[in-house]
């Protein structure tokens, strides 16, 4: 392994230089990391969180007619302590944003996040100049793997979001933080690229290719 | 009865109409530029007689009396006010924003606020200073007495939602508490302000996401009486048929969390695949589960499908067969 351990100070912090994120562990065994990928995409502990709407959604996809049991997704947890999968439901405002921050800081790395709905994407409906209570985007507070669109999306939706993050959690390609790490606190928040004219810059990427 | 009352009689007026058993209904906060207006309504519940008192008070003094010491009940109705409109109450008990987190300084409600940027500070939760002083003052001094503040919420199992309670609590008794709210708070006041009346109908059915047809039919309501549409009957009987679909929907969920809350898992189960099935009725007449925006002013948006009343009656008849099902379920359960 190539990776130069950061020295430490001598009060035992990582210089400031160091993103605690970008720290790597001391051991790293491929294998049994695969092997603890596989067990864990396939026991999602999610945190019993509803803000709004798309928590009755999140309900009813957790119930009897969709059940995310099948997947290994279904065992609602109240502590955040013993859940790994944040699924935001709702929309997030002032008064609630730190608290989120607080809850996800208090889950247990490897953790997820999936922004369940417009309002945990952006906004949703509830994005307008004059607005001045609901955060747009929970992305601004704490990293997000997979988004899922509607207003409210339906519960098969919820169901291929678990499905698409447990093959990323195979693949070892989600914004999981490793155990003990912190997630960085950003000083601006994330701005959003205005999607069409991202997907417009997709397009001429293509058509240059 | 409507009345404009100089704030000094306001008290006087107050109690003349609680003397005549009046209850109060509802303060409002009302920008009528460049006077703000703060409209209360009153109701007399023995033959429905209703009474609204107006104070107003200049924008740039904002300072009011109370109504808190007379109705005690015209406490959150004020802090509402404090926050959206910046008027300040004299002698109000408790003089903190309802909705709006402490820090912040604008008041959205006046007509000439125009949005502030969303600035998350690190942490906001934890005591408030005027709770600490107002314990400091009830003699709680730390480890004087064996009471003390607990925070439940607003991420707990049983608040549905988001409701944030400080208790305060001695070993297991809970002495008393106090409610935060606006964990949900979504500005849809304000929004309404931008929009056209036909705009704003979706914002009403996430107003009550587990029974938006009632809401959607309450706003529609609204519109037609403001302009003197009439629905058909046909669109009325429609309305009335979604609209209990969509309350017994919404006691369902009722009823399967309130359980869940006790620890019974089990009639959650059995209420949602009841619930799944009105969605599915819903689905097909609305083209939505949930934020239907179905009921619209003058009508329903859409007829009905073909098969709709023989699947409807099916799904009354099962449902009847439930009830007593749900009864043994619970009460016939010897660990409940």
């Amino acid at each position: 392994m190539d990776e130069q351990l950061p020295i430490l100070n001598p009060d035992g912090q990582y210089p400031d230089s160091v993103n605690s994120e970008t720290v790597p562990p001391i051991v790293r065994f491929l294998p049994l990391q695969k092997a603890l990928d596989l067990a864990r995409a396939n026991s999602l502990w999610p945190l019993t969180f509803g803000i709004a709407c798309c928590a009755i959604e999140m309900m009813a996809a957790s119930a009897s007619r969709y059940d995310t049991d099948r997947f290994g997704a279904g065992v609602f947890r109240n502590s955040p302590r013993q859940a790994d999968l944040m699924i935001v439901a709702g929309t997030v405002n002032l008064k609630m944003a730190p608290i989120i921050k607080r809850l996800y800081d208090q889950m247990p790395s490897p953790k997820w996040v999936i922004a369940l709905g417009s309002c945990a994407i952006c906004g949703g409906p509830f994005e307008q100049e004059d607005n001045y209570a609901v955060v747009q985007g929970v992305e601004k507070i704490v990293p997000v793997d997979i988004f899922v669109p509607g207003c409210p999306p339906r519960p098969e939706a919820l169901i291929h979001a678990i499905l698409e993050l447990q093959e990323r959690i195979k693949a070892g390609t989600t914004h999981a933080l490793e155990p003990g790490a912190v997630a960085p606190v950003t000083e601006q928040p994330v701005e959003f690229v205005d999607l069409i004219e991202r997907l417009k810059k997709q397009a001429q990427r293509k058509s240059a290719q | 009865m409507d009345a404009v009352v100089s704030p000094q009689t306001l008290h006087a007026a107050a109690k003349v109409l609680k003397a005549e058993h009046f209850a109060l209904d509802a303060g409002i906060g009302v920008d009528r530029q460049p006077e703000l207006e703060v409209l209360y309504l009153f109701k007399q519940f023995s033959d429905g007689a209703r009474v609204r008192l107006r104070i107003r008070t200049d924008r740039e003094l904002a300072t009011l009396p109370t109504l808190a010491t007379t109705y005690a009940g015209a406490e959150w109705y004020e802090r509402e006010i404090i926050d959206m409109f910046g008027i300040t109450f004299t002698d109000h008990p408790h003089p903190r924003p309802l909705l709006l987190p402490h820090y912040t300084s604008f008041h959205p409600l006046r007509k000439d606020f125009h949005g502030a940027p969303i600035v998350i500070p690190d942490d906001t939760i934890g005591i408030p200073e005027i709770d600490i002083q107002e314990a400091l003052k009830q003699g709680h001094v730390a480890g004087s007495r064996s009471d003390f503040f607990l925070n439940m919420g607003p991420q707990h199992p049983s608040t549905h939602g988001v409701l944030r309670i400080l208790l305060h609590v001695e070993g297991e008794t809970v002495l008393g508490g106090r409610c935060h709210l606006g964990y949900s708070h979504r500005g849809t006041e304000k929004l309404a302000e931008k929009k056209q009346y036909v705009q704003f109908l979706p914002y009403t059915d996430r107003m009550d996401y587990l029974s938006p047809l009632n809401y959607n039919w309450g706003y529609a309501k609204i519109l037609e009486r403001a302009t003197g549409i009439e629905p058909t009957p046909r669109a009325e009987v429609i309305r009335v048929i979604m609209a209990e679909l969509a309350r017994v929907a919404s006691h369902l969920v009722w009823l399967g969390t309130y359980l869940l809350d006790l620890g019974a898992i089990t009639p959650f189960l059995y209420t949602f695949e009841d619930r799944e099935q009105i969605l599915t009725i819903f689905e097909r007449a609305t083209g939505q589960r949930m934020t239907t925006s179905y009921i619209v002013a003058g009508g329903v948006r859409n007829d009905l499908y073909g098969t709709f009343v023989t699947e409807v009656s099916d799904l009354l008849k099962k449902l009847y067969k439930r009830l007593p099902e749900y009864e043994d379920l619970v009460m016939g359960n010897e660990i409940f």
